[in-house]
C-alpha cells in the first residue's frame, strides 16, 4: 500500500529532480528508452507517458490544463498552416492567444488581481478564486506551445506537427517542463521526429552537466541561501547594513547558480536520452550593459519576448520612431516582469530593466564616443561593475517576498555601514562568504575554462565518469543538510 | 542499441548499484582516522526514508490556527474563555499557585491598585525575537489600550538594529557595555544590562568564552541601598572599591549562538579613537530620537549611573526648536533618574550630555503619568544569565524605584546550538533553574513570567523540522518557572507544537529558523496579552469571592 501511495500525487511531497524517488524511475525509463531506442514511436510515447506521469506527480489534477493546452494548439497549429485566409489566420491565431493567455491569467494572476483591486468582498471574484493553485511550470509550458502557434503564424515554422504524440511530448517534455528551458518547437519537434542518435559527446556532456548542476545548485546555490541569504530577506530587520550588502550580492549569485544549475542539470538529462536543449546562460556576469545582460541571462525567455512581444510591438510602432522603441522595451520587460510572477515585486524589477535598456540605447552614441577616449579594457571592465551592481541592485526587489520587504531591505541596506559589524560578521559566516567568493568567481571565469574542463572529463572513460557522478552526489549528500530547497525559478 | 546507449545505461546502473550499497551501511557511518583516532561521520540516502517519508512534516495544529488570522486584516487580542484549573485560564498559561498567591498576582495587584494614579512597569527581557522593539511594542499597545499609559518606555543610548517606533542618530563616541559579551567591572548596570561610555579606545573587553557560571547570585558586594529609600535625584557617593566581576563568561556565549547574526552583540557606533588625555570638563555626545507620529509621551527620563560633579543634559525639541529643559545629573551613584514633563507633539528629541568625566548613561525613558509600561530590553544572542551579572541590589533598587511589577524572561532559542545529546539537558536545567530563582530573589516585588521558546527550524537530512530538543527545552523550561514561582507562557505548543515552524514560515508569520516576521510578531502579542489578561480577570474573580 505505501509503495501505491508513493507513486500517487501529493501535494506535500512532489516529485523532484533530486530525490531518490525521481533518481529510480529515471532509470527505469532509461532501461524502457534503452529498449525502444530504435523505434522512434514507441520512444516518444514512453518519454510521453513518463513526462505526464512525472507532470501527474508534481501538479497532480492539473495534467489535464496541460494536456488540453497541448490538444488546442496542437488542433489550431494544423489549420493554421494551411490557412491562406489573413482574416482566418488571425481567428485560429485569436483563439490559442486567448486560450493560453486567459488559461494562464485565471491560474496565474487571479488572486493577484483580485487584492490589488480590492475585489476580496465580492461574491462573484471569491466564487471563482476559491480554490485556485498555480500549477507548477504553466508559465514555461504556456509559452512554448504559444510560441509554436506564433511561430507558424509567422511562417518561420513551415510545417505544422502532424503527429499528437509529438505534440504532447514537446509540450510536457519532462525536464523541461517544470522551469524550462522555454525550447523553441522549431529546435525539438524534429529532434522528436528523428532516430536516436547517442554518441559519445551526448556521454560525456550528460554527466558533465549534471556533475556542474548538482555542485551548482547544491554547493553553491542552497549553501548560501540557507546559511545566509534567506535568512536576510526573510527578516532584513533584524540585520545590519553590511550584511544587507552581502545578502543583495549573495541574493543574485544564489539565483544564477540555482537556475544556471538546475538548467544544467536539465539539459545534461536530455543529452543522456539524444536530445539538445538550448542554452539559457551564457556568463552573465561578464555583461557589460543591461542588454547584454539579457543575451546572456535566461536566454530562451529573452528570445521568446524578442521574437512575440517586442519586434512585433516596435514593428506597429515604426512610425513614431525611436519613442516607439522605448516603449516596446517598457512594454516588453513588463511583461517578463509580470510573467515571472504575480508579485509588485516582478513588475518593478521589470520595469527597472526595461529603463535600464532604455537607457542603454538612449546613450548608445555617448558611449561609443567615451569609449573612443579611454581605454576600452578598463572601460568595459568598468562597464562590467556598474552592470553587475545594476543588475544585483534588481535581484533584491526580485527576491524580496513583498514590495514593503524590499523597502526595508534597501532602507537597512544604505543605513551606514560600520567596521565592526564587517569584523563580526567574517568571523560567523566565513564558510558563506567562502562560498560566495568562489562562486563569484566562477561566475567570472571565461568560458573557455569551463570548455578546457570540458575537454579534460570528456577525455577520461566512461566508467570513470559515473563513478565521478556517483562521488559528487555521495560528496554532495554529505552537505545535504543544507539542502534540497526547491528550485526558485519553479514558482514562475 | 548503440555502445553509448549501453555506457549511459549502465553509468545510471553503476551509480544505481553504488549508492544502494552504501545506503546499507547505514545512513550515518563512521570512520575513524588512523593518525589522530578522530572519528568522521559520512552520510548516505535512507533509501526508505527517502522515498516514504514525506519532505515537508505538516502540522494540522499550525495551520488551523494560522487560518483564523490568515483571513482578517487587523490582529486585535480576543477574550480568553477557557479555564484551565489551577494553572490559569488560557491553554498556554500556567500561574502556578505558591502559599495561596499565584505567581502573576503581583503584576496584578498592581494593575488593580497603581495603573491609575502611577506608571506600572513590565521589564520585558530577551534575546533577537524582540529586539528593535519587535512583539514588545504590540504588547504594549494592547495594555496600555486596556490598562492607560503612554511612550514607548526605556530607550537605549545605542543599538545595533533598528528600533520600530523610532529612528536615532548618535554622536560617534558612544561605546556599549552589555551584560552578555563585554563585562563592565563594577556590575553597575541599568536593569536592561547596558552601561553607555564615551569611547577612549581603553574599552574594558572581556569576551565571554563559553565558560558555565552556573552562580546564582552576584560576587560583587551588596550595595547600600536600603529599603524605601530611592535614590532617583538623589546625589550618592560612589562606593570606594568594587572588586572586578569575576563570574566568568555566558554558558551560551555568542560564539554557542543559534543565531549568528545574533551574536554580534554590538559593540558600539565607536570608532577606534586614540585615547585622550583625561579632562575634566566638556566630555560631550548626543543622541537624538526621531519618534513616528503615534508616540505620544508625557515624561522624558534620563536614566544614569556615575556622571561626576557638572554633568548636565540638555533636551530639546527640533520640532519645534525649543530647549525642553537642561538637567543637572548630579552624582548618580547608586543611579539616577530625573523626569522632565513633556507638553509638545515633538517627533524629534535630541539630549546633549555635558559631563566632567567620563559618564555612566543607562538611557532614557518615554513614559506616561500612569497606566503600564512595557520596557524592551533585548540583548541579541543572549540566553538570559547575564541578568544575574548586574550587582544584585543595584538591580532590585532599580526594579523597586521604577516600579517594575512584572519580568518577562523571553530566552531559550539561543541554548539551543549547545544541545547535542540528552545529558546536554541537565545543564540547561540547571542554567535555568539558577537564572529564574537569581531573578526570583532579585525582584522580591514583582511578578515573573518566563516566555518558553517558540519553534524553530534545522535542516535534518534535506528537510525544515523543529530542532529535535526543542520540545525538551520547553518542557525543561517549564518545569523550572514553576518550581521557582514564576509563571509560564508556552509559545511552542501555541504556534502547534513539532513542526509547526513550517507553516509558520510558509504564510510569512516567520523565518524558518524561528524568528517571528511583523504579522506573526502581532500574533504572538495579542495571544500573549489574552493569555495574561485572562488570568487577571481570574484574579479579580478570585479576589472578588476571597
Amino acid at each position: 500500500m505505501e509503495a501505491i501511495e508513493l507513486l500517487k500525487y501529493n501535494q506535500g511531497n512532489p516529485l523532484l529532480f533530486n530525490s531518490v524517488l525521481f533518481f529510480f524511475l529515471f532509470t527505469v525509463l532509461y532501461i524502457l528508452f534503452t529498449a525502444f531506442a530504435k523505434n522512434i514511436k514507441a520512444r516518444n510515447a514512453i518519454l510521453l507517458i513518463f513526462s505526464l506521469y512525472f507532470y501527474y506527480k508534481i501538479s497532480g489534477e492539473y495534467i489535464g490544463l496541460l494536456i488540453a493546452v497541448g490538444f488546442i494548439d496542437f488542433f489550431v497549429g494544423k489549420y493554421l498552416v494551411k490557412e491562406t485566409s489573413l482574416t482566418k489566420r488571425r481567428i485560429l491565431l485569436a483563439i490559442s492567444v486567448m486560450a493560453n493567455v486567459g488559461i494562464l491569467i485565471y491560474f496565474k494572476y487571479t488572486f493577484f488581481i483580485v487584492n490589488q483591486f480590492g475585489l476580496q468582498s465580492s461574491q462573484f471574484f471569491s466564487y471563482f478564486t476559491r480554490e485556485i493553485l498555480t500549477p507548477v511550470g504553466i508559465s514555461y509550458y504556456i509559452f512554448k506551445s504559444l510560441g509554436y502557434i506564433l511561430s507558424i503564424y509567422r511562417e518561420e515554422l513551415e510545417e505544422a506537427e502532424t503527429n499528437i504524440v509529438n505534440y504532447l511530448l514537446y509540450v510536457s517534455f519532462f525536464p523541461t517542463i517544470v522551469a524550462g528551458p522555454i525550447t523553441k518547437a522549431a529546435n525539438l519537434l524534429p529532434q522528436f521526429r528523428s532516430a536516436t542518435n547517442i554518441t559519445r559527446e551526448n556521454v560525456s556532456k550528460g554527466l558533465f552537466l549534471l556533475i556542474t548542476g548538482i555542485l551548482k545548485k547544491v554547493l553553491i546555490a542552497d549553501f548560501i541561501a540557507l546559511n545566509f541569504v534567506d535568512r536576510v530577506f526573510e527578516n532584513p530587520d533584524l540585520f545590519t547594513s553590511f550584511e544587507c550588502l552581502i545578502a543583495g550580492y549573495g541574493a543574485f549569485l544564489q539565483l544564477y547558480f540555482d537556475f544556471s544549475g538546475y538548467t544544467d542539470i536539465v539539459r545534461g538529462m536530455a543529452y543522456l536520452l539524444g536530445f539538445e536543449l538550448e542554452e539559457n546562460f551564457r556568463k552573465p556576469f561578464l555583461a557589460n550593459s543591461v542588454s547584454e545582460f539579457w543575451r546572456r541571462w535566461h536566454i530562451t525567455l529573452y528570445t521568446f519576448l524578442s521574437e512575440n512581444i517586442f519586434n512585433p510591438l516596435s514593428f506597429s510602432l515604426r512610425r513614431i520612431g525611436i519613442i516607439g522603441i522605448y516603449f516596446s522595451i517598457l512594454v516588453t520587460f513588463l511583461i517578463s516582469g509580470i510573467w515571472h510572477g504575480a508579485n509588485l515585486t516582478f513588475v518593478v524589477w521589470g520595469l527597472i530593466h526595461g529603463l535600464c535598456i532604455v537607457f542603454d540605447t538612449m546613450f548608445r552614441n555617448t558611449r561609443k564616443k567615451l569609449v573612443a577616449k579611454v581605454n576600452e579594457r578598463y572601460f568595459k571592465w568598468f562597464e562590467i561593475l556598474v552592470t553587475f551592481h545594476v543588475i544585483a541592485f534588481s535581484f533584491i526587489i526580485f527576491k524580496a517576498p513583498s514590495l514593503e520587504s524590499a523597502e526595508t531591505f534597501i532602507y537597512k541596506l544604505f543605513s551606514g555601514i560600520k567596521i565592526v559589524h564587517i569584523e563580526k560578521w567574517m568571523e560567523y559566516y566565513m564558510i558563506p562568504f567562502l562560498v560566495m567568493v568562489i562562486g563569484l568567481l566562477l561566475a567570472f571565469l571565461p568560458e573557455r575554462f569551463y570548455k578546457s574542463l570540458y575537454v579534460k572529463f570528456a577525455a577520461i572513460h566512461w566508467s570513470l565518469k559515473a563513478s565521478a557522478f556517483a562521488l559528487v552526489i555521495i560528496f554532495v549528500y554529505q552537505v545535504l543538510g543544507t539542502s534540497t530547497l526547491p528550485f526558485v525559478y519553479i514558482e514562475f | 542499441m548503440n555502445k553509448y546507449t549501453l555506457q549511459i545505461l549502465f553509468s545510471i546502473i553503476l551509480v544505481n548499484g553504488l549508492l544502494l550499497s552504501l545506503s546499507l551501511l547505514g545512513p550515518d557511518f563512521t570512520i575513524k582516522s588512523p593518525i589522530d583516532g578522530e572519528e568522521f561521520v559520512i552520510s548516505f540516502p535512507d533509501v526508505r526514508e527517502s522515498l516514504f517519508k514525506s519532505a515537508q512534516q505538516n502540522n494540522e495544529n499550525a495551520e488551523n490556527f494560522l487560518s483564523k488570522y490568515d483571513d482578517s486584516e487587523e490582529i486585535e487580542p480576543e477574550t480568553s474563555t477557557k479555564d484551565n484549573g489551577n494553572e490559569g485560564l488560557d491553554d498556554f498559561l500556567t500561574n502556578p499557585e505558591t502559599d495561596g498567591e499565584r505567581a502573576l498576582d503581583i503584576f496584578f495587584k498592581a494593575l488593580k491598585n497603581e495603573s491609575e494614579s502611577r506608571v506600572v512597569r513590565v521589564a520585558h527581557y530577551g534575546d533577537s525575537q524582540i529586539e528593535g522593539d519587535r512583539i514588545t511594542s504590540y504588547l504594549r499597545e494592547f495594555f496600555q489600550k486596556e490598562f492607560g499609559g503612554e511612550g514607548v518606555g526605556y530607550v537605549p543610548v545605542d543599538d545595533i538594529t533598528d528600533n520600530v517606533n523610532y529612528f536615532r542618530s548618535t554622536s560617534g563616541n558612544w561605546e556599549r557595555y552589555n551584560v552578555f559579551n563585554h563585562g563592565y567591572s563594577s556590575g553597575k548596570y541599568a536593569l536592561s544590562g547596558l552601561v553607555f561610555k564615551y569611547g577612549n579606545g581603553k574599552k574594558e573587553k572581556k569576551e565571554d568564552k563559553g565558560k558555565d557560571n552556573g552562580n546564582d547570585e552576584q560576587t560583587t558586594p551588596e550595595e547600600d541601598v536600603k529599603d524605601g529609600e530611592s535614590p532617583i535625584e538623589e546625589k550618592i557617593e560612589p562606593e570606594e572599591t568594587i572588586p572586578p566581576d569575576t563570574s566568568g563568561g555566558s554558558l551560551f556565549s555568542s560564539k554557542n549562538s543559534f543565531y549568528l547574526a545574533d551574536s554580534y552583540n554590538f559593540l558600539s557606533s565607536a570608532k577606534k579613537q586614540k585615547p585622550k588625555k583625561k579632562k575634566t570638563a566638556s566630555l560631550r555626545g548626543s543622541v537624538t530620537l526621531n519618534f513616528g507620529k503615534a508616540v505620544k509621551f508625557s515624561k522624558i527620563g534620563v536614566f544614569y549611573g556615575k556622571t561626576g560633579s557638572n554633568a548636565q543634559v540638555k533636551i530639546s525639541d527640533l520640532k519645534s526648536g525649543d530647549e525642553i529643559s537642561t538637567v543637572g545629573l548630579e552624582g548618580g551613584s547608586p543611579f539616577g533618574l530625573k523626569y522632565v514633563k513633556y507638553r509638545g507633539n515633538g517627533s524629534t528629541i535630541r539630549f546633549d550630555i555635558r559631563t566632567g568625566i567620563n559618564p555612566e548613561i543607562y538611557g532614557f525613558f518615554f513614559d506616561g503619568n500612569n497606566g503600564v509600561q512595557i520596557d524592551n530590553l533585548a540583548i541579541r544572542g543572549h540566553s538570559g544569565d547575564g541578568l544575574l551579572k548586574i550587582d544584585k541590589n543595584y538591580l532590585q533598587a532599580q526594579y523597586d524605584d521604577l516600579n517594575v511589577k512584572l519580568i518577562i524572561l523571553q530566552f531559550g532559542m539561543n541554548v539551543m546550538p549547545t544541545i547535542h545529546k540528552e545529558s546536554d539537558l541537565e545543564r540547561v536545567k540547571k542554567y535555568y533553574s539558577n537564572l529564574f530563582s537569581g531573578m526570583k530573589s532579585r525582584a522580591k516585588n514583582a511578578s515573573i513570567l518566563v516566555i518558553g521558546p517558540g519553534d524553530m527550524g534545522v535542516i535534518r537530512r534535506g528537510s525544515n523540522v523543529s530542532h529535535p530538543f526543542i520540545g525538551r527545552v520547553v518542557e525543561i523550561m517549564k518545569q523550572c518557572a514553576i518550581e521557582n514561582g514564576c509563571a509560564f507562557w508556552d509559545t511552542y505548543h501555541l504556534m502547534g507544537g513539532e513542526n509547526s515552524i513550517a507553516a509558520w514560515a510558509q504564510k510569512g508569520y516567520a523565518a524558518r529558523d524561528g524568528h517571528f516576521i511583523n504579522r506573526g510578531q502581532k500574533i504572538i502579542a495579542a495571544e500573549l496579552f489574552k493569555g495574561i489578561n485572562g488570568a487577571y480577570k481570574e484574579y479579580l474573580d478570585r479576589i472578588k469571592i476571597n
